[in-house]
């Protein structure tokens, strides 16, 4: 019998499959002083199936932004594999990127600040089809009115200028400038954090959406446990750079063993033990 | 301590740059002579061995570095002297001159700086700013030409030169006032052309600062207007005009050229000038290493401010994720 | 070292039927606040629930008298402590703020200064209101950098914001708003911006202060849950309005006003799930436009039970409930 996959080889079927990622950095010093080096993730190991939500949750500190960083590839790891439909892009050069960047884009938290602010609507949704030249003006000015009804804007809207729109419509204007490519990978890094509850809810729900009608794979970042208890299929949690526990989403919190889990948990039974208490009407 | 080796190295990759350049600058010292029928070619070429300036490009410069070391910095051909003292008492003028000019500039330029920050928008800040753009706008030569005439035509102060004719008789005091009256005129130059811009960074830095979420939070909290503005506005704004700083430092040696060239001033400049003109080789490398290493200096000096200034280079904190 | 004694009153803030227009661009001024009307007892904690938009950071920040220069304060009133606010020159209202009333902002992050030392920045607060030596108030500081929840006041009186952690710069801010014990700490939204771990810490270290001084709190948050473990009573706003105002448990066991219903639905985000990916309870279009606030009541557009009369009228309080008011059609017929 030959196991005919080697230990380097990944399975077809995941969109994203991540191994022995490590990165570290150097602290700055001035002059004289010290430098300590910061190991901020190491040997971190997931994958992700299309249609699917894994969830990477921890504190402040974690590791988990760095994670999301390297593997968008804004940032080189130091080690490891990050294969991306089976193409290894850990350590490929820019221009060897470019092609399959479009696979994988990111939503940030705080949409304002990752945006040009003197950009329409239209130009933020149609910058990264500008960026790989895809089709002419009328064929972008078509897709971008397509998208912005996908995500809920009203596609008059368009030349609108980007700091008219509140909060959460700026973040459906980054989700639909994330989808402009067709991605098949979504990095969600603390998209839905800082919004109104119910501007959460709603996009929240658009993200499901979304998931469903283009079988979109999704990375979340979160601090939030009951907000990734009913978004993500799967959790990693992680703790000083490394993922201490992983599992099925209702597995890790029900089971949950890790001080870093226990922590997280216990802030939503907080909510929920208040919610009892005041004899919520839910 | 990396920066102090950097510069050493910027300074040596400075004098080979010198060396090249002149090299390639067509003309020598003597081509003056050459013309002059009177002097034989033999006496040129026996004068340019002396020299030196028949060896070969790399000998010259060891000898130019042997004579560093020895503190002669090369030797003058048209002064028959070395270098180092000529450059070091034109020198001494020139940062007379400019020190002089730099503590008033400041002087005038942060407070007002400040001011106009603080009552931003209302008539204060726009008479400033309007005034601030015109001396920005005049090129130094114009403002130099302009206080020339108005001082030949007041004859309050004097024109052109560091001393009076009679400078050696006067008593120390004496002499005293005389270099001062004759320094009025290049500095009020000087600084009338370099007040705009500190201002300008002065008040764009403060501007910024009071809308910061801080101050308004301090605000909040009762501190009071001057309170807030001197110990919480300031220290933060100081950045962008310590860099200033630093720069003004830097360029003590070399932004009064045209000042002194218009008004006589027996500085560096003129000198320079004289030496280019000259082709005389080795006045010329030692005085743009001069100025380069008052450059180096500089930006020594205003990399240390910011740093004792600003706690969060000084700690080099990693920001948490 | 000695706090100034206080006239005893029954309220410690009462805010009346306070409307606030912001005129930043004169073509659209901004209704920021409507009628708003809040009463705040001593040692009394009060939350505002409203989302973004709702007029709560204007509230705040008209009870601090920092609004910014271009809002208008068109009716209404504001009596703190006995003073009427809104008739006192600049320098006596700097001598409360801060020392009387003291504002938590959000993001301590932004509201620290980066060149200080912390300890420096709470000391600032007692030096601007509170005759002292150099030496009280660096002891005073310290004492409230132990208050506030640090074993090493020392070391952390000399470290710099950069050098801290999230939670840690909130308690910092903390500490400066209680330096000088006041009679009302307004919170505005503590815990958006840290994680989710801190927030019950947070939280119970405020009503510890409570307790310890009788401080009254006006806690904001867009959150219900964040209130439901910290305040006795609720005043819920929207489009600058109170909307509906009662005790906590009521508010979240009997809500009259729709949009409460909504905000108290959303909580469910909060509830175990059985399955994985469910969809999330939300509340149907967006917040009105202030500028432009139209008719009658400003929920209307988005009101599941929305009736004919709901656009034509007048808005009108009632108390259908004792200690329970509300701004609602529903029960204004």
């Amino acid at each position: 019998m030959t196991n005919s996959a080697s230990p380097m080889e990944p399975p077809a079927q995941a969109v994203l499959r991540v191994s022995g990622l490590s990165k570290s950095y150097r602290g700055k010093g001035v002059g004289w002083q010290r430098m300590d080096v910061i190991v901020a993730v190491s040997e971190v190991e997931f994958e992700i199936f299309a249609g699917q939500t894994l969830a990477l949750v921890g504190s402040s500190g974690s590791g988990k932004s760095t994670v999301a960083r390297c593997v968008t590839r804004l940032e080189k790891p130091d080690a490891g594999h990050i294969w991306l439909h089976g193409a290894d892009i850990a350590q490929l050069h820019s221009h060897e990127l470019r092609s399959l960047r479009p696979q994988l884009q990111m939503v940030f938290q705080d949409a304002a600040t990752s945006m040009n602010p003197s950009f329409t609507a239209a130009e933020v949704i149609e910058e990264p089809l500008l960026i790989q030249r895809r089709g002419d003006k009328s064929a972008r000015r078509t897709r971008v009115k397509e998208l912005m009804q996908e995500v809920g804007l009203p596609p008059e809207w368009a030349d609108r200028s980007a700091m008219d729109f509140s909060g959460g419509q700026r973040q459906r204007l980054a989700i639909a400038r994330a989808l402009a490519l067709k991605p098949k990978l979504l990095v969600l890094d603390e998209a839905l954090s800082g919004l109104d509850l119910s501007t959460e809810a709603q996009i929240a729900n658009l993200l499901l959406d979304l998931q469903a009608s283009h079988s979109l794979a999704y990375l979340l970042i979160s601090h939030d446990l009951a907000l990734v208890a009913r978004l993500a299929d799967t959790i990693a949690v992680m703790a000083n750079g490394r993922i201490v526990e992983h599992g099925s989403a209702s597995q890790v919190i029900a089971n949950a063993k890790h001080p870093e889990t226990l922590a997280l948990v216990a802030a939503t039974r907080v909510a929920q033990t208040h919610l009892a208490a005041m004899g919520a009407a839910l | 301590m990396r920066r102090a080796i950097r510069a050493v190295v910027l300074l040596f990759g400075v004098s080979v740059l010198c060396f090249l350049f002149t090299e390639m600058a067509p003309g020598s010292f003597f081509d003056e002579m050459r013309l002059n029928p009177q002097i034989s070619p033999e006496t040129i070429s026996g004068l340019r061995a002396r020299y030196g300036l028949d060896r070969p490009l790399l000998v010259r410069y060891g000898r130019w570095l042997m004579s560093v070391v020895q503190g002669d910095l090369g030797f003058s051909i048209a002064y028959n002297a070395p270098v180092a003292p000529l450059l070091w008492s034109r020198a001494r003028n020139t940062l007379l001159l400019t020190i002089t000019a730099m503590i008033l500039t400041w002087l005038i330029g942060v407070p007002l700086g400040v001011w106009s920050a603080a009552h931003h928008d209302r008539w204060l800040d726009r008479i400033v700013e309007t005034g601030n753009s015109l001396l920005i706008s005049i090129p130094e030569i114009v403002i130099a030409l302009g206080l020339l005439a108005l001082a030949v035509r007041s004859r309050t102060v004097p024109v052109g030169g560091m001393m009076s004719i009679d400078h050696e008789e006067l008593s120390t005091w004496g002499r005293l006032q005389d270099v001062l009256r004759h320094l009025l005129l290049p500095a009020a130059i000087l600084v009338l052309s370099g007040v705009a811009i500190v201002i300008r960074h002065v008040r764009a830095g403060v501007v910024e600062v009071l809308e910061a979420p801080y101050v308004r939070a301090g605000r909040g909290l009762g501190i009071g207007q001057t309170r807030l503005l001197f110990r919480h506005v300031l220290p933060v704004a100081a950045s962008p005009a310590i860099s200033l700083f630093g720069l003004s430092i830097a360029s003590l040696l070399s932004g009064s050229l045209l000042v002194e060239v218009a008004t006589g001033w027996p500085g560096l400049g003129p000198l320079l000038v004289e030496a280019t003109l000259a082709r005389d080789l080795y006045l010329v490398i030692g005085g743009i290493i001069f100025s380069a290493l008052f450059l180096i200096v500089g930006n020594l000096i205003a990399d240390l401010l910011l740093l004792t200034s600003d706690p969060r280079i000084r700690t080099g904190g990693l920001d948490a994720e | 070292m000695k706090f100034p004694a206080e006239p005893s009153c029954d309220k410690t803030v009462l805010v009346h039927r306070l409307s606030v227009t912001y005129l930043s661009d004169r073509a659209q001024p901004v209704r920021a606040l409507d009628q708003a009307t809040l009463e705040i007892r001593p040692g009394e904690l009060v939350g505002i629930l409203g989302e973004s938009g709702s007029g709560k950071s204007t509230l705040a920040a008209a009870l601090l008298r920092l609004l910014p220069a271009d809002a208008r304060y068109d009716s209404g009133s504001i009596v703190f402590l006995g003073l009427n606010l809104l008739a006192l020159p600049e320098a006596e209202l700097q001598r409360l703020r801060g020392a009387k009333v003291a504002l938590i902002p959000q993001d301590p992050a932004l509201t620290l200064n980066p060149v200080l030392t912390v300890g420096d920045q709470i000391v600032e607060v007692i030096r601007a209101h509170i005759r002292s030596t150099r030496q009280d108030r660096r002891t005073r500081a310290e004492e409230l950098l132990k208050e506030v929840g640090f074993d090493q006041p020392r070391r952390i009186y000399t470290a710099y914001p950069h050098q801290l952690s999230g939670g840690q710069r909130q308690r910092i801010v903390i500490a400066q708003a209680i330096a000088c014990r006041p009679a009302l700490v307004i919170a505005d939204e503590p815990t958006s911006k840290l994680d989710a771990s801190l927030q019950a810490e947070i939280l119970s270290l405020m009503r510890e202060i409570s307790q310890r001084y009788q401080t009254a709190f006006m806690l904001i948050s867009h959150d219900p849950t964040v209130l439901a473990g910290f305040v006795d009573r609720i005043a819920v706003m929207y489009a600058g309005r109170v909307v509906e105002e009662g005790r906590t448990e009521d508010i979240f066991r009997h809500p009259l006003h729709p949009y409460t219903q909504a905000l108290v639905r959303l909580c469910s985000r909060y509830l175990p799930e059985s399955g994985t990916r469910t969809r999330f309870a939300s509340i149907a279009g967006e917040p009105p436009s202030l500028s432009d606030p139209g008719a009658g009541c400003p929920f209307a557009r988005r009101c599941p039970e929305r009736m004919k009369v709901c656009t034509e009228r007048d808005l009108r309080e009632t108390i259908p409930q004792p200690s329970h008011r509300v701004s609602c059609f529903k029960y204004d017929q």
